[in-house]
């Protein structure tokens, strides 16, 4: 997506390729959140099941355990490029991506809200991923999901130009 | 020129090294041993390209410095750093104190089983900037850059600390990669061998585990904010 461009003209590339994404998702909704205090399990269910994804999406405002999953979620998916230990044994080969939107969706929340440069940063590095497949989730269920982590990353990169 | 008999540079050929020879040379402190592997790496690779900078000598060859100096040298080559036939060289040598200066790896747990120290110029704060590109985060966060030297540990970055040394951010942002970094790493290396000659043995502080945070390898949306560039 980046190669042989220069610095100087790097911003505008990114700017513009997350502009065009954004112009071609055509579900805009917002998304539902609850201010529910999500039951998260043990830590050492955490890459079992995306289940907790989903608790993350919905989400309303993070508590420090859930931000505890979101950061190690972060911590997995730097380290491993995965979401989860293991594949489910009907699907071994991929998680859905819609599971990864969600967690997109979920870090730029994040991000938006506190500006936290290592979420900010693993959510740049899943949107590219996202982008690069953007043929497998443009018109699906949660291309509105998409539509908002856009939105909410490059609204953090704004709001770091402004403070910087 | 002094020699310390009890210094290794263990290296390979990088802005880095060259740095931390530049570095060597103004404070007059030399290693007793030079080991220098030839390690095919993206860093190395990176590294190899040889320009002028005014911060310090990019022209210096390892082995023609070691020769001029009358400095042992131990050329290796190989595509692992954790290949049985390094840690044997390294655990057969005399000297107890080494340099660390290879971009791009990291020590396996084997180097830790025998009593050498690894010195290790972190470019950034810690423990609040623990792993890679640290000056970067640091600029965005803080608008600041700082180097660290530690012991080197089995647990990345979470060595004993034994110098901190915040700089000024460069003129030009766009030399931090093979300019600054080595050059902000190889002032602080002269603090640490200035001490390593004066009081034979360096002061430590142990870092926290509880505090500090570890970050991964900048995004270039991040680091183009960082670099202060804007769009058009």
């Amino acid at each position: 997506m980046y190669s042989n461009e220069s610095w100087e003209s790097f911003l505008d590339l990114y700017t513009n390729n997350r502009e065009l994404v954004c112009k071609q998702i055509v579900d805009k909704r917002k998304p539902i959140t609850r201010d529910d205090q999500f039951i998260f399990p043990p830590f050492s269910e955490a890459f079992k099941s995306v289940d907790i994804i989903d608790d993350l999406t919905k989400c309303e405002q993070f508590t420090e355990n859930s931000l505890r999953y979101l950061h190690l979620m972060a911590q997995k998916l730097e380290t491993t490029k995965k979401i989860l230990e293991n594949y489910p044994s009907i699907s071994p080969h991929e998680v859905d991506i819609s599971s990864y939107i969600k967690l997109s969706y979920s870090f730029s929340k994040h991000a938006y809200s506190s500006l936290n440069l290592k979420i900010l940063n693993v959510l740049l590095k899943l949107n590219d991923k996202l982008i690069f497949y953007k043929n497998s989730w443009l018109g699906s269920s949660t291309e509105f999901l998409m539509f908002h982590s856009l939105s909410n990353e490059m609204n953090s990169i704004k709001k770091i130009k402004k403070v910087l | 020129m002094k020699i310390l008999p009890d210094l290794c540079l263990f290296c390979s050929d990088s802005c880095r090294t060259r740095a931390y020879l530049s570095a060597m040379i103004e404070c007059g402190l030399l290693p007793s041993l030079i080991i220098n592997l030839k390690i095919p790496s993206i860093a190395e690779e990176r590294d190899k390209k040889i320009f002028e900078t005014s911060l310090f000598n990019n022209f210096l060859e390892i082995n023609s410095f070691a020769e001029s100096h009358g400095i042992k040298i131990i050329s290796i080559e190989t595509d692992n750093i954790n290949d049985h036939r390094i840690i044997n060289q390294i655990k057969s040598i005399t000297q107890k104190t080494l340099i660390f200066s290879i971009p791009g790896q990291i020590l396996g747990a084997a180097y830790f089983f025998f009593p050498i120290r690894y010195i290790h110029i972190h470019p950034g704060k810690l423990p609040d900037y623990r792993g890679s590109t640290p000056i970067y985060y640091s600029v965005l966060a803080e608008r600041k850059i700082e180097a660290t030297a530690i012991f080197l540990e089995k647990r990345i970055d979470e060595g004993a600390i034994i110098a901190k040394k915040e700089f000024p951010k460069p003129s030009n942002m766009l030399t931090i990669d093979l300019e600054y970094d080595p050059w902000i790493r190889a002032q602080l290396l002269k603090v640490v061998l200035s001490s390593l000659d004066k009081e034979k043995k360096l002061h430590t502080t142990s870092q926290t585990q509880i505090k500090g945070e570890t970050y991964y390898i900048i995004h270039p949306v991040l680091k183009c904010l960082a670099l202060g560039l804007k769009n058009s």
